[in-house]
């Protein structure tokens, strides 16, 4: 009897052991999705963000040789002419800017004058 | 380049520095007396960039080089000749072609084949016949790769709008290094920087310099550019004629305006629309109006325009400035 009893008992799976095992089941599978989900998020962020780099106006993903530097931003001139790929302060799209104040009426003698050159 | 002067404003209290290169009339005001020296090493260092690149006198500048290339074919540029090319560019879409850097050839047929004070007052020839130029829309820029292509046989003269870049970019330089309110004015196209309280004050005539301006401003801030036929004219074959070519004829053209202001947030955007009203004729006015532009513009008989707040003249008194140098 003894014997058998031993025979049964390792033959039986121990409940605790088996809850153990379902819990790291668990877990592990929890985990994985966690990982997923977390490398999905990297993606998508990293996505957006070269989408929005493009996609914005004043925004450039080109790392040009021609107007870098000072200039920054290359953006295309024309894109109707196609005729260039400059921009920076040379960008068509922001118009003629009008000035900051109108000038004002001066009465007194000026150092410089402007007129044809 | 001509001698300097420079000298202490004592109506104003400014530093004035003044020159005369290009065939016209440099001025440099500064509101730091003791940055002088240092303002005007600026203003020398960034003119002979821009001649370097730009000239279209000079044999050994990059722009005749991309003229001897013979065009067809990409010509790799400085990234300030990209600048300047892609200034001129935009100048000419925002105006729809009126201000086109493809003019060059035009005006050597006209005569205007060397810098201004060389041009003899009598030129042989004829006028010839009226031919668009090649339009900037033939003028392949590519920045990124650093290069410009143009069509066999085109010439571009980029010297309104490089002159009035080049007031920009050396009043931001000075501004920004060293501290102090400028006044840039290169043949009277001017940039302003950090004007003194009250601002700039600044006639306003119909050639640049002359000590009877009947009106004069105040600037703040911005830029401020005339254009007109009054300065740099000649003859050709008897006929007379200047140098402000309408790119849909390839002739000068033939204005109502004598003389067109503009105020502006930048100094080529001052120019450019100058230069576009110029050519544009009786619709400036209203061209000008839609932008909220102020200008001023003269007919030929002397009538005065303005436009978008710009103030009536206030007959201001003549410069006494016995420094005048000629345009």
């Amino acid at each position: 009897m003894a014997s058998t009893g031993h025979r049964s008992s390792t033959s039986r799976r121990d409940p605790t052991d088996v809850a153990r095992r379902q819990r790291d089941v668990g877990l592990e599978r929890g985990r994985s999705i966690t990982k997923g989900i977390a490398a999905a998020s990297v993606v998508a962020v990293a996505a957006t963000g070269v989408y929005l780099s493009q996609a914005l106006p004043g925004h450039s993903a080109s790392t040009s040789t021609g107007t870098s530097g000072n200039t920054g931003a290359v953006t295309p001139s024309s894109p109707s002419a196609g005729s260039s790929s400059a921009g920076s302060s040379a960008d068509a799209g922001s118009g003629i800017s009008a000035p900051a104040a109108v000038p004002a009426p001066a009465y007194q003698q000026a150092p410089v004058s402007s007129g044809a050159s | 380049m001509s001698p300097a002067t420079s000298d202490l404003d004592d109506r104003v209290r400014l530093a004035v520095h003044r020159s005369s290169r290009w065939s016209t009339r440099i001025e440099l005001l500064v509101t730091d007396p003791t940055v002088v020296v240092a303002a005007t090493r600026i203003l020398d260092e960034e003119l002979d960039r821009v001649e370097d690149a730009a000239s279209r006198f000079r044999a050994d500048s990059e722009l005749s080089r991309i003229h001897r290339s013979g065009g067809g074919r990409p010509v790799a540029v400085s990234r300030r000749l990209a600048e300047l090319l892609a200034t001129a560019l935009r100048a000419a879409e925002l105006t729809d072609g009126l201000v086109d850097p493809t003019v060059g050839a035009a005006l050597i047929r006209l005569g205007y084949d060397r810098d201004f004070a060389a041009v003899p007052g009598a030129v042989d020839g004829q006028l010839p016949e009226p031919t668009p130029v090649p339009g900037w829309r033939s003028v392949d820029l590519d920045a990124e790769r650093g290069d410009v292509t143009i069509p066999e046989g085109t010439v571009l003269d980029l010297g309104a709008t490089a002159k009035a870049w080049a007031a920009d970019r050396v009043a931001d330089s000075i501004a920004s290094r060293l501290g102090c309110g400028v006044l840039v004015s290169l043949g009277g196209d001017l940039a302003v920087r950090r004007a003194p309280s009250g601002g700039f004050v600044v006639g306003v005539a119909d050639v640049c310099g002359d000590p009877d301006a009947p009106t004069a401003v105040t600037l703040t801030t911005g830029g401020l550019a005339s254009s007109g036929i009054g300065n740099r004219h000649w003859s050709l074959g008897g006929t007379p004629v200047h140098h402000v070519v309408d790119p849909r004829t390839g002739l000068p053209t033939d204005s109502c305006w004598r003389t067109v202001t503009v105020a502006a947030g930048t100094c080529v955007d001052a120019n450019t629309a100058s230069t576009a009203s110029l050519v544009l004729g009786e619709n400036a006015p209203d061209w000008l109006a839609d932008r909220s532009l102020p200008a001023r513009l003269v007919r030929v008989d002397g009538t005065v325009v303005t436009v978008s707040g710009w103030p009536d003249d206030t007959f201001a008194p003549a410069s006494d400035d016995p420094g005048a140098l000629p345009c």
